[in-house]
């Protein structure tokens, strides 16, 4: 018996940005994202035989083109990762000092970047970019005293003196 | 947002990136810049769990929004730092931090826990970081300061002796100059200008080696039961310390008033071999 051979080029999955940008990405690269894996697992689009061409594309109201592509990017550098375990993640020490050389590189952006980063990993749960970036920001901030931060991050104090001097007696067992 | 609309849709767009290979003639949506105060709720938590308490407090100042975040105690910020610094011995013992029960007031209670390095020698704290232990040293009298004075405030203090009392179990407060150690069995906590205690043996209440008086301050009041808890409340804005049975929330009368305006440090002193004092700081009280 033959079987019939089947040309199998990697499967393609469409995403469309919220400026309306389709972008073309392997189904094995963005399966790093849960909310677009669960959404291609509840659409059944593994099952269906379709060409990309006449599939459909899977909006993302919340990540414009730039950003996406970042995703995308990132994704594709990480597609060997093993897969996370979140229990095990849970148990494990916080520690910042553990990004990867190549994404400490690609994360080294101006900050509204980063956080457009940051709440595009959110929106689409991928959580490798999460935790990557979020610790960026967290380096950021290690060490700087309020007004340090406040500088950092182009933050305004909305406290009243007195507000901020509550707020730090009552906390003063955080110091060492 | 509409003004931000009409000229982005104003602009020449590029269509730049091999991935992009379609573009639907519709206006441009730009999403607003996200600054670091703006950041959601969820976000911020993610971020602020890398952080240490030092620089929690930090952001807890930086702006109302960051502070309103890390203001609710059970987040997964303090949890993640009571994984760190709590031992599961602590964690475990249902009855030891059951009255701190935010992940916050443990960190917080674990802060203000017995001090190591301010003790007699003949005393170490337990792996569980609450409970004091005394070794079986003869003719020694061994104290130990919590890690925390307070000065400015009202503080309640949960203390449970928990081995045999001995001839001598004083508690009560100290400043940081009082003595932690001496030779022989005495009241040590309460023997000079810089210590007030309550010896639980004999219901006695001293300071500069004065008797104050019994306590608690009825007739005939009953003796102290190993492992009865007691609140020590210091309130720093009466001047005054004062005890309540923890069981009951019944209050024992006032202790010690008139108490000098520096930092006042709970403090045990005691003699019997192999006793154990645990002390949980309950936080800065709010009386009922």
């Amino acid at each position: 018996f033959l079987f019939p051979i089947k040309m199998t080029s990697p499967r393609m999955i469409k995403l469309t940005s919220n400026d309306d940008k389709t972008f073309e990405v392997e189904r094995d690269v963005i399966k790093q994202s849960v909310t677009v894996n669960t959404l291609i697992t509840d659409l059944n689009m593994d099952d269906e035989d379709v060409s990309v061409e006449n599939q459909m594309a899977i909006p993302l109201p919340n990540v414009d083109a730039a950003t996406l592509e970042m995703v995308i990017t990132w994704c594709k550098q990480h597609r060997e990762d093993p897969p996370r375990n979140e229990e095990e993640e849970e148990k494990k020490e916080k520690r910042t000092d553990d990004i990867p050389e190549w994404d400490k590189t690609f994360l080294d952006v101006e900050q509204s970047v980063l956080f457009a980063l940051i709440l595009a990993a959110n929106y689409m749960d991928i959580k490798g970019l999460l935790d990557n970036c979020c610790k960026t920001v967290a380096n950021m901030i290690k060490g700087k005293t309020p007004d340090e931060i406040r500088k950092h991050f182009n933050i305004k104090n909305d406290f009243t003196p007195e507000e901020e001097e509550q707020i730090r007696k009552e906390n003063a067992w955080c110091e060492d | 947002i509409s003004l931000v609309d009409q000229m982005a849709d104003s602009e020449e767009r590029e269509e730049t990136g091999a991935a992009v290979v379609h573009v639907h003639k519709t206006p441009l949506r730009k999403v607003p810049t996200v600054s670091a105060s703006r950041l959601p709720y969820s976000v911020l938590l993610h971020v602020f769990q890398f952080l240490d308490l030092e620089d929690l407090r930090s952001c807890m100042t930086t702006c109302k929004h960051w502070h309103n975040v890390l203001s609710h105690e059970d987040s997964l910020v303090w949890r993640a730092r009571v994984h760190l610094l709590l031992p599961s011995s602590a964690l475990s013992d249902v009855s030891l931090l059951a009255e701190t029960r935010s992940y916050k007031a443990k960190l917080r209670a674990l802060a203000n826990s017995w001090n190591p390095k301010d003790s007699s020698k003949n005393n170490y704290v337990r792996p569980n970081l609450f409970t004091m232990h005394r070794h079986p040293v003869a003719q020694s009298t061994d104290g130990i300061r919590g890690k925390r004075g307070v000065s400015s405030g009202v503080h309640a203090y949960e203390i449970t002796w928990e081995g045999p009392l001995g001839t001598v179990a004083v508690v009560g407060v100290a400043t940081k100059h009082a003595a932690l150690h001496c030779p022989g069995y005495v009241a040590l906590l309460g023997s000079d200008d810089q210590s007030w205690g309550w010896n639980l043996v004999d219901n006695s209440l001293l300071h500069n080696a004065e008797h104050l008086g019994v306590y608690p301050r009825v007739n005939n009041p009953p003796k102290y039961q190993v492992e009865e808890r007691i609140r020590m409340i210091i309130d720093c804005d009466s001047k005054c310390v004062y005890f309540e049975r923890s069981a009951t929330a019944e209050f024992l009368g006032i202790a010690f008033s008139n108490l000098p305006p520096v930092k006042l440090f709970p403090a045990v002193c005691a003699v019997y071999g192999n006793t154990e004092v645990s002390m949980v700081y309950l936080g800065p009280a709010i009386m009922g």
